[in-house]
């Protein structure tokens, strides 16, 4: 029975098809009359409009006129309302349309009509029901406005009623489709990469082994297989943007050896290229031009080599969150060399960390990370130590300190230590060679006693420093005298055998006040003197 | 004497995931994500159900339908940005963070080959991102069951599925994930070989994900869509059918492995090349 009563509200019927209306939104309680077929045992194609019999009557004692009725066809899923499973049974409309019908005034006895029901195509999986709904009323229609009441049932007897549906026939060869196409190209792709990744071991072994060879780029130097470093005509420009006409030179045809058992100081100040030097040094640049060998063996990124390297280049690198233990413990564990070889113990005792070593490194000071990491380029005892500003941070008792550790490094087992500093005054207490770079040139190598003043002193008098230079002018062996231009009260003697007491004596004698006799720093003057007139240019 | 060193025997994936497994940033994404899963359910138990008889049901209405009906619902809920960014995460990270902490230099210096480097680290990044990508819909299976039952998968078109075979299908799922999720792999390699900080690695994986989403929705380009990288991420939504169309997945499989293959291949030859100067 279905209820038609314009403007909503509550219809006045009742009987089994009303009472599952209850739970469906779209087809009002009351306004609209539904019937479900059987589940589909098959998988369904409808093609065309499906149809119906129903048979519509008025019932005795109610107003009736010409019926308006709507009627569509849901397809419901299985486990829907009548498994009253946990889900809601999901009801899709068929074609998403509706067929609007209006029949003459029906009489109390059921007049039976064929309803069309919207025509679609559409598939459907077994296990779904039909529903075909009739209802007073629609969304999309005005509909009579005088109330009324119409009884709407299926045509037939009980049971045998059916929904009649145009279907298309067909078998389903699979359910499950794979389309061959796409997966072949990435079968394809992927043994490509494979054919590409082979073809790539194969030339890089081939290359190497012809590079290892005599006269190859690779290949051992023999007369330098014991000099830790020989440097030849280095020079790197940075390209700067994506123009690169302009590249800055950051070194440029630089070259100097490093012998075995040296602590070598390379000298300059900031920006001079002692650091991009030592990251070719490592690999981690390539040179424009030139060459480095460590051990004869020419220095490429990742080149075996540099396993007999250890460095410390521009600061501290180690991941915050670990112990500085754990990072030098996992540090060695990435070269995958034996533990035993590590010497970590003796390379946590120079580090000098205390307690320290089992805290998280992002709690150590400046000074602490600079010992962890030079304790970290010192594990395996490599053959060459480079480190680069190692005393920038520390205070002078542990610059003290590891100036000592620096020195009996190198002596012992003829193993090198490059040592690169802005500080005159560190490379001469800490080395016995120095190569001194500006503005990416080498300009001065050579021993540190040479460069030092060996046999030059520098005298402080009261007063009368040009009598006083005259009066050891005239002394027998002193090499030479002259007035320091730098200081008014100083005289620089080159004493050329004569002993500084000497000297003294002399100027006392001619009455001179010495106040003091200190060495003459000749690197320091051709250090400072090099970089003043560069400057000022 | 100290030997030169075996550049295949550097760095080894035990020791590269030591040194990733102890970061925070690793244990809190891990957590997070086993964490995801209750969240989920502790919002469904506080909020409303959805509306009975509504006309269209969709995956969040299902959700609590079953165990296996949850755990979908939390995969397609992760799918789109979740993981885009977890594996950007793992991925951007693996060169940028080294050059941030200047420890980059270290490594190179042992000598680690630039190019095993790059593998090892990606290696290590892959399993995370994969262990991250595989407890998500465990531990929501495993609460799903718990609190929803071991009942059949229901999906939004009304087909439904034995539990077991979708407890199947989610796996098949997750493995078209971490595959589709290469792409995302490779850009994250690429950006953070080329630039040393973390954040620009990550953020800009993630920047280009949603650039690609974003032209996605623009139905002027019409079929240039279909070459993009995200396109076919909720592909795995037809591995939750009772019939699988496997043309979609099998597009997916196929971008997701060229996008990764140039970005990674790229990724390769540029950090061959580049001079450290981090």
């Amino acid at each position: 029975m279905a209820g038609g009563r314009p403007g909503g509200g509550g219809g006045g019927s009742s009987g089994g098809a009303a009472a599952l209306l209850g739970r469906l939104a779209t087809d009002l309680p009351g306004q609209a009359a539904r019937f479900s077929t059987d589940p589909l045992a098959a998988r369904t194609v409808i093609a065309g409009s499906p149809q119906v019999r129903v048979t519509v009557a008025s019932v005795p004692g109610r107003p009736a006129g010409e019926p308006v009725l709507f009627a569509k066809v849901y397809d419901v899923a299985a486990g829907g309302v009548e498994s009253g499973g946990a889900a809601p049974g999901n009801r899709t409309l068929l074609g998403n349309a509706v067929s609007p019908l209006r029949l003459p005034a029906p009489g109390p006895t059921p007049t039976e009509v064929t309803v069309s029901l919207p025509a679609v195509v559409a598939t459907l999986a077994a296990g779904h029901r039909l529903e075909v709904v009739l209802s007073t009323t629609d969304q999309a229609y005005a509909a009579a406005v005088p109330p009324a009441v119409y009884r709407v049932g299926l045509a037939g007897s009980p049971g045998t009623a059916s929904l009649a549906v145009p279907t298309v026939p067909g078998d389903v060869r699979s359910g499950t489709s794979v389309p061959i196409a796409p997966l072949v190209a990435a079968g394809v792709l992927l043994l490509g990469v494979l054919v590409a990744w082979l073809v790539a071991r194969i030339l890089a072994v081939r290359r190497r082994r012809r590079d290892l060879e005599p006269g190859g780029a690779l290949a051992l130097e023999e007369g330098l297989a014991d000099t830790p470093l020989v440097v030849r005509g280095l020079s790197k420009t940075f390209t700067r943007g994506f123009r690169g006409a302009s590249g800055l030179v950051a070194v440029d045809d630089v070259s100097f050896t490093v012998e075995r058992g040296q602590v070598l100081g390379l000298l300059g100040p900031n920006g001079a290229g002692k650091t991009t030097t030592l990251r070719m040094l490592l690999g981690l640049i390539a040179p424009t031009a030139g060459e480095l060998r460590l051990f004869g063996r020419r220095v490429v990124a990742g080149a075996p080599v540099l396993g007999r390297v250890g460095a410390f280049v521009e600061g501290a690198g180690f991941l915050p969150h670990l112990t500085g233990r754990d990072n030098l413990e996992l540090y060695w564990a990435a070269t995958g060399r034996p533990r035993g070889e590590a010497h970590l113990e003796e390379a946590l005792e120079i580090a000098g960390l205390g307690d320290a070593v089992d805290r998280a490194v992002r709690t150590y000071s400046q000074g602490m990370r600079q010992r962890l990491a030079i304790a970290q380029a010192m594990l395996g005892l490599p053959d060459l130590l480079v480190l680069d500003e190692p005393t920038n941070g520390l205070d002078p008792p542990q610059i003290h300190a590891m100036r000592e550790v620096l020195v009996s490094y190198a002596r012992t087992g003829g193993r090198t230590v490059l040592v690169s500093s802005h500080l005159l005054a560190e490379v001469e207490q800490t080395c016995d060679h120095v190569v001194v770079m500006h503005r990416g040139r080498v300009v001065a190598t050579g021993e540190v006693a040479e460069l030092v003043a060996g046999g030059q002193v520098a005298v402080t008098v009261a007063e009368r420093r040009d009598e006083a230079v005259s009066v050891l002018r005239g002394r027998n062996g002193v090499r030479d005298v002259e007035p320091d231009p730098a200081d008014t009260d100083v005289v620089l003697v080159d004493l050329g055998g004569v002993d500084r007491a000497e000297v003294v004596r002399t100027l006392v004698e001619a009455g001179f006040s010495v106040r003091g006799v200190g060495p003459r720093r000749r690197l320091e003057d051709a250090f400072l003197a090099l970089i003043g007139e560069e400057g000022s240019s | 004497m100290s030997t030169t060193v075996d550049g295949s025997r550097t760095l080894p994936v035990r020791v590269e995931l030591a040194r990733q497994w102890r970061r925070r940033r690793t244990q809190v994404t891990l957590g997070l994500f086993a964490l995801l899963p209750v969240i989920l359910w502790i919002a469904f138990s506080v909020g409303d159900d959805p509306t009975p008889g509504a006309a269209a049901t969709s995956l969040t209405d299902l959700a609590q339908a079953s165990g296996v009906n949850f755990a979908v619902f939390a995969l397609f809920s992760s799918a789109s940005f979740l993981f885009v960014v977890v594996v950007a995460l793992f991925f951007g990270d693996t060169v940028a963070s080294e050059a941030s902490w200047s420890s980059l230099r270290y490594l190179l210096a042992i000598p680690v080959p630039r190019v095993r480097l790059l593998r090892q680290k990606a290696i290590v990044a892959a399993l995370l991102s994969l262990a991250t990508l595989v407890v998500l819909p465990v531990v929501a299976v495993l609460l799903g069951t718990l609190v929803y039952g071991a009942g059949d998968y229901l999906s939004p078109t009304g087909e439904s599925l034995p539990y077991g075979t979708a407890l199947v299908r989610i796996l098949l799922a997750v493995a078209y994930l971490a595959i589709h999720l290469l792409w995302v792999a490779g850009v994250a390699t690429l950006l953070s070989v080329v630039t040393d900080a973390p954040l620009g690695a990550v953020g800009g994986a993630v920047l280009v994900s949603i650039l690609s989403q974003i032209l996605d929705t623009v139905d002027a380009l019409g079929s240039i869509r279909n070459l993009l990288p995200t396109h076919e991420v909720f592909a795995f939504a037809d591995l939750l059918t009772l019939d699988v169309d496997g043309s979609d997945l099998a597009n997916g499989v196929l971008s997701a492995l060229v996008w990764c293959i140039a970005f990674g291949a790229t990724a390769v030859w540029y950090f061959r090349r580049k001079d450290i100067t981090s």
